[in-house]
């Protein structure tokens, strides 16, 4: 290639990653500004992103005919966005602001769910294609390359919210306001403003702009029902790598990024996904808050409701678990064939719910992404089977070995941070698991999946495959239980209690969350494992945010502050969902709506409320 | 012999030079008062000594070994306790546990999966609970003691590695008059019986005066003034910057 | 160093109030009457229930049984913004300034328009004459202000809303000497503007400085209420609760 053929190269390739840029510059600062102000993160953000591409479409087929119309379409479409998320926020957002952080990720993907349906019921399955837009539709030639002039556009939009949002946030009192609440909310409140009222219109102004986004995209792209969790994993990755709440950080983190994409595509068009993770984590082990981002700090009530002292159990609790292991012996001799495929299923979600909940609850790392390990040890058994043929048993013991080596090899990166970071990372992590899974056809079989994986002859049977599998997960959960009462257990405690006075007396905080992550991503391996073969099969939904979703439900749905918790939600939430599946095909929405009701009315969960009803403290 | 040397520390902050310079040691068993304005460094100071934050310049000297930008739980190897302006404690377990943890950490077990942490060290942690007047808490939640009793918690904490230099931020402040009082006294019978050395922060110059051998004031991320805290306090520097009328009759404090 | 007090109607009146943090009790029935025109300071120790009772009145706190009343309206469970729309001005513990907006800005921030009351509306021009030093800084960030500067601020900040009491939290909790003396000269200056201040303090000697009327507050009740001086001079009490 001769030189100037190259710089000409250079010069489009950039240009389509700056038209790239400008949607996803317009969903990351949303996200942002709604993080800024409310202190969320929204996860529906995505969902509110595809409303604006569908809504954009169906007014583009009625106006969209002319240049003025069509613009008119898109510029609707954002301020419909604006509205829905306006409702959304004063019907379920404001009554989560004081919920810890992990329930408002949940309770905001129940909405991803119940979009989806809904979207779904609207505009029917199918890829839904906008006309291009009139006056938009050609190309202007740059050094020799055809550059449409509607990707000039993007990019010239993109500036002029840019500097729209400067102005605003630097000019009026309203943005003044917003800048002044992203710091200190209630110093805000104190000094007579009406909090509710700016919240809500933080929350518009980014949902507008996540629509505007969407509805920018029809020309370019296909509306998809797929398009809400692709772009929030991106908005995500920018957000992180720019620092939550900050507009330049968004900015310069998108076009980061879709100039990677843009060149990487051309240049090692297999890694590009791997290149992106790449640069954030390395972005976020030098700077932890991202590029532009601050430190996040604990809040007051953070330190004020701190656990009840671990107390081991007494002679009701142990009871209770006698019980518990007796019915899990009997059920199968009592129910049939069919009950016994579900209390498999059953057994082997309760060890990920458990280790889910060790993480969170015996370590304070709050993970959305535990899909991965669990996915691993399904993989690492299925692959195991496919690929060398090896038996169960020894499928089974590689199972954890997978979990826990992607456990270290991801906790590395996702240890080094807290809270809501860590929570984004450990999702980013998952999702590359699940992208690589799904990509990666000649060895994982892509979205196919590996079939007959299917457990020995002498466990072939049901029932035995069962007892096989109830009594290693109960193992597994013992042995968790009991780590939480030892030494390492009691460290973990403390650092989650208080990491400065945990390094003050010696302990290697990264190290000890290190282990324990990797610890936790070995149990979830035993379960992906025998997940796979109570399937026969592995598909890369194992690794897929819905995963991660389950577990965390189940661990809700239990009741975090208790040991029994997630093996109780693991029962009611596996008999829940296999009910749903049978009445109705809107399972998404039930489900959905079942988790925002979840998160709004039962934060602590059934042994919270069991505890409520017995008066007295379950442990 | 000094057990911490302190030489040309520096730290700066986008510009601002938050430690610019100090210089200083503290000898075995001498209580050492760190006092100065808002703004003046003490906490970075005191971060930087024990690795919170890593100095720009300068070198930290413990006994003999340099220990410049190591991360706190090394420090803490090396025999430094420290306690926290505001208390730093586990509120989610029982006095007698917080205490376990850190002996747990001392013997190097912290990552052990065996034995239940509340069969081991008992004796030894129930010894230093009272030694700090807290016996009769033992079982007592964390989340539920007086403010006076977490910073008592605290030392004993601080003690769990036999440190022979102690870091306290602001020792007692937010205690009442009795309980400054009391918690100063314990300082000073530690300082006495086991010969630790102690370098602290506080605002209450009565604490200050009353119970420091010696005496470093800090401004602008520079030593100022150091010495007996009668010279200290009849320095005009320190008049000036920080103590204002304090010894006057009917002053504001 | 006080207006007139009217009795019949005080600024602010606290009855039996009980507040929680979460699920744990914080104040265990306040009672607490503060003089129009006086300077009335909380004195007790950490924990004891001092700002617990500041963050209660102002509405930041879920509120049990019990009231608040400022000037003769009940303001019991107003949200924050309400309450000082209602007259209270809130200075919180460690200032809390907007550190990455200007002094202008931060006062922007707090500028509330006067309802139809006969005291002169306040603005910039009148904090920049009662505290000089901030006129300069005007452009500059909150955040690189002095302590003494950043404590202007927040006071000055609170005054744009035209407030008829300011609670003042613990001004000068964790200073040194020097800056706590130019603390009690802020509160004097606002006594002077005719303002009713409620001050938090654990500090008997600055107390005595600035207020005239005294309540000791420990484990979230009133121990005993009255003139600053005769509180000052109860040794055991200072022992016991306060520091001297």
């Amino acid at each position: 290639m001769a030189l100037e053929d190259f710089v000409s190269f250079i010069v489009a390739q950039a240009i389509a990653g700056l038209a790239s840029a400008a949607s996803l510059f317009l969903i990351a600062v949303g996200l942002s500004i709604v993080f800024g102000v409310t202190r969320v993160v929204n996860f529906a953000h995505g969902s509110l992103y595809m409303l604006g591409a569908y809504i954009a479409y169906s007014l583009v087929v009625v106006m969209g005919d002319s240049f003025l119309g069509y613009l008119l379409a898109l510029l609707l479409a954002a301020v419909a966005v604006g509205v829905i998320g306006g409702v959304i926020e004063s019907a379920l957002l404001r009554r989560i602001y004081h919920a810890p952080e992990l329930f408002q990720l949940l309770a905001t993907f129940g909405v991803v769910l119940v979009v989806q349906d809904l979207t779904r019921t609207i505009w029917g399955p199918d890829d839904l294609f906008a006309p291009r837009m009139p006056g938009l539709d050609g190309a202007i030639e740059i050094l020799g390359y055809a550059i449409p002039t509607y990707d000039l556009f993007l990019i010239g939009v993109a500036f002029a919210v840019l500097g729209g949002l400067w102005l605003l946030f630097r000019k009026t009192r309203f943005g003044v306001l917003l800048r002044a609440a992203t710091e200190d909310r209630q110093m805000v409140a104190a000094l007579g403003i009406d909090q509710r009222w700016l919240f809500t219109a933080a929350f518009v102004l980014g949902s507008a702009l996540a629509g505007l986004g969407g509805a920018l995209q029809m020309p370019r792209q296909a509306a998809s029902l797929s398009m809400d969790l692709s772009i929030i994993v991106d908005a995500f990755v920018v957000v992180v790598i720019g620092g939550m709440g900050s507009i330049a950080g968004a900015f310069i983190a998108a076009v980061l990024i879709s100039e990677l994409l843009a060149f990487g595509l051309v240049i090692f068009p297999q890694i590009t996904l791997v290149l992106i993770f790449l640069v954030m984590a390395v972005t976020l082990v030098l700077k932890p808050s991202g590029l532009f981002g601050k430190p996040e700090f604990l809040t007051a009530e953070d330190v004020r409701n701190p656990d009840p002292p671990l107390q081991p159990s007494g002679p009701m609790a142990r009871t209770g678990w006698r019980l518990l292991l007796a019915a899990g012996l009997v059920a199968p001799l009592v129910l049939g064939e069919f009950s016994t495929v579900i209390l498999t299923e059953i057994a082997i979600l309760a060890l990920f719910a458990a280790s889910l909940h060790f993480l969170i609850w015996g370590g304070g790392l709050i993970t959305f992404g535990h899909a991965a390990y669990f996915g691993l040890g399904a993989y690492g058994a299925g692959l195991a089977v496919f690929h060398l043929s090896v038996g169960m048993a020894p499928a089974l013991l590689l199972a954890p070995i997978a979990g826990a080596l992607g456990a270290l090899l991801f906790g590395w990166f996702c240890v080094r941070l807290t809270g809501i970071y860590m929570a984004m990372l450990t999702l980013a992590f998952a999702q590359i698991a699940w992208s690589i899974a799904f990509q990666w056809i000649e060895f994982t079989g892509g979205d196919n999946g590996i079939l007959g994986v299917w457990p020995s002859a002498w466990a072939a049977d049901a029932t035995v495959f069962y007892y096989l599998a109830f009594s290693v997960c109960a193992a597994m959960i013992w042995a968790l239980r009991h780590v939480l009462f030892s030494p390492f257990g009691y460290t973990l405690r403390g650092i989650r209690d208080s990491a400065l006075r945990s390094a003050a007396i010696g302990v290697d905080v990264t190290r000890h969350r290190w282990l324990a992550f990797t610890l936790a991503g070995a149990a979830a391996g035993v379960s992906g494992g025998f997940f796979a073969f109570a399937k026969g099969s592995v598909f890369p939904e194992v690794l897929f945010v819905s995963t991660s979703v389950d577990g965390l439900v189940m661990v809700l749905l239990g009741g975090m502050q208790s040991l029994a918790g997630p093996i109780l939600g693991a029962i009611v939430y596996t008999e829940i969902q296999t009910e749903l599946n049978r009445l109705t095909d809107l399972w998404q929405l039930v489900l959905g709506v079942f988790i925002v009701v979840l998160v709004v009315i039962l934060p602590r969960g059934l042994v919270g409320l069991s505890a409520l009803l017995l008066g007295r403290r379950v442990s | 012999m000094s057990v911490l040397i302190v030489s040309d520390l520096a730290k700066a902050y986008g510009g601002v030079r938050a430690v610019d310079g100090v210089s200083f040691a503290v000898e075995a068993g001498e209580r050492v008062a760190l006092i100065g304005p808002n703004g003046a460094g003490k906490t970075t100071l005191f971060n930087a000594i024990h690795g919170q934050v890593r100095p720009d310049a300068g070198q930290v000297i413990l006994g003999d070994r340099e220990i410049t930008g190591l991360a706190p739980h090394r420090v803490w190897r090396h025999g430094v306790g420290r306690t926290f302006q505001i208390t730093a404690t586990f509120m989610s377990m029982t006095v007698i546990e917080n205490v376990q943890v850190a002996l747990a950490s001392h013997h190097r077990v912290a990552a052990r999966l065996g034995r239940a942490l509340r069969h081991r060290y008992r004796d030894e942690a129930g010894a230093l609970i009272t030694q700090v007047g807290l016996g009769d808490a033992a079982e007592r939640a964390v989340s539920e003691l007086a403010y006076g009793d977490l910073k008592r918690l605290e030392l004993a904490v601080a003690l769990t590695n036999e440190p022979f230099l102690l870091l306290m931020d602001e020792p007692t402040a937010g205690m009442a008059g009795d309980g400054r009082g009391q918690m100063m006294a314990l300082v000073d019978r530690l300082v006495s019986d086991v010969g630790v050395a102690v370098l602290f922060t506080e605002h209450d110059m009565d604490v200050v005066f009353g119970h420091a051998d010696r005496v470093i004031v800090l401004d602008r991320g520079r030593v100022i003034a150091s010495g007996s805290p009668e010279a200290v306090r009849a320095n005009a520097d320190v008049r000036a910057v920080y103590l204002g009328t304090y010894d006057d009759e009917e002053a504001v404090t | 160093m006080t207006g007139a007090a009217n009795p019949e109607m005080p600024a602010l009146r606290v009855d039996g109030l009980e507040a929680y943090y979460g699920p744990a009790q914080a104040l265990f029935g306040v009672d607490l009457e503060v003089p129009e025109g006086s300077v009335t300071v909380l004195l007790g120790r950490n924990g004891a229930g001092k700002s617990t009772t500041m963050k209660a009145i102002m509405g930041l706190l879920k509120l049990g049984r019990g009231t608040v009343t400022v000037a003769g309206q009940e303001v019991t469970g107003w949200p924050a913004y309400r309450v000082n729309r209602a007259g209270v001005g809130y200075v919180p513990e460690e200032r809390r300034v907007f550190a990455g907006l200007s002094v202008m800005e931060n006062l922007l921030v707090g500028t509330r328009d006067a309802d139809t009351s006969s005291r002169e509306c306040w603005t910039h021009e009148r904090v920049f004459d009662l505290f000089p030093p901030l006129a300069a800084l005007r452009d500059r960030l909150a955040g690189q202000l002095s302590g003494g500067e950043q404590q202007m601020l927040t006071i000055a900040r609170t005054l744009m809303g035209n407030p008829g009491i300011i609670l003042l939290d613990e001004p000068s909790e964790g200073l040194a000497p020097v800056v706590v003396q130019q603390i009690a000269t802020f509160v004097n200056i606002l006594s002077a503007q005719n303002l009713t201040v409620l001050l938090s303090e654990q500090n008997v000697r600055f107390a005595t400085h600035v207020a005239d009327r005294a309540a000791v507050i420990e484990r979230g009740r009133i121990l005993v209420a009255g003139s600053m001086a005769e509180i000052a001079q109860d040794t055991q009490l200072r022992d016991a609760y306060l520091t001297p």
